[in-house]
């Protein structure tokens, strides 16, 4: 039904250029994009927004190309992770990866982006344990969606998030969690 | 069964799970969409495009030319004229031709800010 009526607004968009259609797939999905990129970025809220904006912009762009193989909301995790790994790419070729990781960790905070146990333990994971994780635990996504969205088998997929749970248990049952 | 670093972690993303208000988000992105602002430059331009029409229109003496002709089709039509204006044109081309503006004025609606 939810697939039904997201079908139903992207027509709309492409057919009558109605972009009230289209601000209300923005409305419905930037808490879940949103929230993707703070958990990316381990809590950048400002980052996190440039990136859920482009991301949406590129929906907007490439809308003709929804071809309804998968659900709207996977398509539009798709471009936010390419979104996401663009931007590490460019940030790589300008300057040090872990530097920016120090620079989001420093970075201003305020009430949703605020520093908390989650992205500190999402620090200590790598950027696609992070993905993985995230779109499992936080997104509650099948592992085959989460394939489909970054590209990977299922079989490299499970062993990201093997990898990436352990090392998470291991950080929170550190932090006082799980006693 | 479910180990219990599996239900640690549920658990854990359960509790941190949050929802984020829109506050100005959706509006930032609606304004960035790229065919707005093309929008707004053909708008630019066709408003452009009317100011030099009738100054060249005015210039040219259009005011008092187009005065004439409608005195004169006034007059026609006090003086003997019917309304059989568009008895030449075939019902089909008025269809099309509500259809085409019904299809504009849609369109415009559908755009309307909220």
């Amino acid at each position: 039904m939810e697939q039904l009526s997201d079908i139903a607004l992207v027509t709309q968009v492409l057919l009558t250029h109605n972009n009230r259609a289209f601000d209300k797939l923005v409305k419905k999905y930037q808490s879940p994009i949103r929230r993707f990129f703070l958990n990316q970025t381990c809590g950048d809220k400002a980052l996190s927004d440039d990136l859920a904006q482009d991301t949406f912009l590129k929906a907007y762009t490439n809308l003709a190309s929804f071809r309804n193989l998968a659900s709207f909301s996977t398509w539009l995790y798709r471009i936010a992770y390419n979104v996401f790994y663009d931007y590490l790419r460019s940030v790589k070729e300008t300057d040090d990866l872990d530097n920016v990781q120090v620079a989001a960790l420093t970075s201003e905070q305020d009430d949703y982006g605020q520093r908390s146990d989650i992205h500190q333990a999402l620090h200590t994971l790598k950027d696609i344990e992070r993905t993985c994780i995230t779109l499992f635990y936080m997104e509650e996504l099948s592992i085959d969606k989460i394939s489909s969205i970054t590209g990977c088998p299922t079989g490299t997929v499970k062993s990201h998030l093997s990898r990436g749970k352990e090392k998470m248990a291991k950080y929170l049952k550190q932090n006082g969690y799980g006693r | 069964m479910e180990d219990k670093d599996e239900i640690l972690l549920k658990d854990f993303f359960r509790e941190n799970r949050q929802e984020i208000a829109d506050d100005g988000f959706s509006r930032r992105v609606m304004n960035r969409l790229p065919e707005r602002r093309i929008w707004i430059v053909s708008q630019l331009l066709t408003a452009l495009t009317v100011v030099l029409s009738m100054g060249v229109f005015i210039y040219f003496g259009g005011v008092n030319l187009l005065g004439g002709t409608l005195r004169e089709v006034f007059q026609n039509f006090t003086l003997g004229g019917s309304l059989d204006t568009f008895s030449g044109t075939e019902p089909w081309t008025i269809g099309v031709v509500a259809l085409v503006l019904l299809y504009m004025g849609y369109g415009k609606l559908a755009n309307l800010p909220e």
